[in-house]
């Protein structure tokens, strides 16, 4: 059996960047609404706090409005780790699925070589 | 001639690199954990009922029901169910570290120095993966949400010579923010997995 390198790396390359393209669309959807949100609630909290310093039976005290903030941060701190293993899993799709092509495209000629 | 030197060259060259991609693909990178379906089950029914709880607890606001001592209880369990998905995560963990964690509390805590500020589990870039850190964010999340439960407010202003009522419980507008939040972070572990699932059902096709 002869390989066609060229053809080879074309299939190659076609498995990695479809696993790409499919996964690109769905982290940029839920990075962009998800941190435009988050920066909305943390604007809402800080409003609170301040109405409640006028009135206390309004808003909530400065306590709640701390803890409230850190639920927001922690909240935030997840949507960039997700998209980090968002990123790392369309990696992995992308390379496994590209050394599935080698293995089944070229694996039997290979195979004599080693 | 000289095409079947080049020739030869090619495969010369290519040959061992061949055999180096062959020696790889006999295996497969990993780089994430797998897709779990029990993660993705219990932390959507751990949203579930904390979105009933607090909901639950706005509305009994200004209530003996309504107050921390009444519902404790509530924490105890999920804290439970949340440590139990951490050691789940823990034990499925590649290894590779999550460079993202706690970021968002440095990028914040530099530009709000004394209002946020890092928990001692927390510290930027960590040996363990997102999943790990994010179910351990979820954890903390909890945490944040018993302190605002606990947290006296004014129920009742002093009036007529009777003193100001006092009680802990979750305001409405509390209510909203906690769910907004709780629920963002879930969903990011959410995304996650259902994207290693689709990964996953795509590789069955």
């Amino acid at each position: 059996m002869t390989i066609d390198v060229e053809a080879l790396l074309g299939e190659m390359f076609d498995a990695g960047a479809s696993v790409i393209a499919e996964n690109g669309s769905d982290i940029s959807g839920f990075a962009e609404q998800e941190l435009k949100d988050v920066l909305t609630a943390i604007t809402t909290i800080a409003e609170n706090v301040a109405k409640n310093q006028k009135d206390p039976t309004t808003g909530y005290p400065a306590a709640s409005g701390k803890a409230l903030l850190q639920i927001q941060v922690l909240a935030l701190d997840n949507v960039l780790m997700g998209i980090e293993d968002m990123t790392r899993t369309t990696a992995q799709q992308a390379i496994n699925a590209m050394l599935d092509v080698v293995k089944n495209v070229a694996g039997g000629a290979l195979r004599a070589l080693v | 001639m000289k095409m079947t030197m080049a020739k030869r060259l090619v495969q010369a060259l290519i040959a061992p690199l061949a055999a180096v991609v062959l020696l790889v693909a006999c295996g497969s990178v990993t780089l994430v954990a797998p897709y779990d379906a029990e993660i993705e089950k219990r932390l959507s029914t751990y949203n579930e009922d904390l979105v009933t709880f607090v909901a639950n607890m706005s509305f009994k606001y200004g209530t003996h029901a309504g107050t921390y001592s009444e519902n404790e209880g509530f924490y105890a369990q999920q804290t439970g169910v949340l440590q139990t998905l951490i050691l789940r995560a823990e034990a499925q963990d590649p290894g590779k570290g999550c460079l993202m964690a706690g970021k968002a509390t440095e990028l914040l805590g530099a530009r709000l120095p004394g209002i946020v500020s890092p928990q001692s589990t927390q510290a930027t870039g960590s040996t363990s993966g997102c999943t790990v850190k994010m179910l351990q964010n979820i954890k903390l999340q909890l945490d944040a949400l018993r302190t605002v439960h606990q947290v006296k407010k004014v129920v009742r202003k002093a009036q007529g010579g009777q003193p100001a009522v006092e009680m802990t419980g979750i305001k409405t507008t509390e209510a909203v923010s906690i769910i907004d939040g709780t629920s963002r972070a879930v969903r990011a572990v959410l995304a996650v997995e259902l994207l290693k699932k689709k990964g996953e059902l795509n590789n069955d096709d």
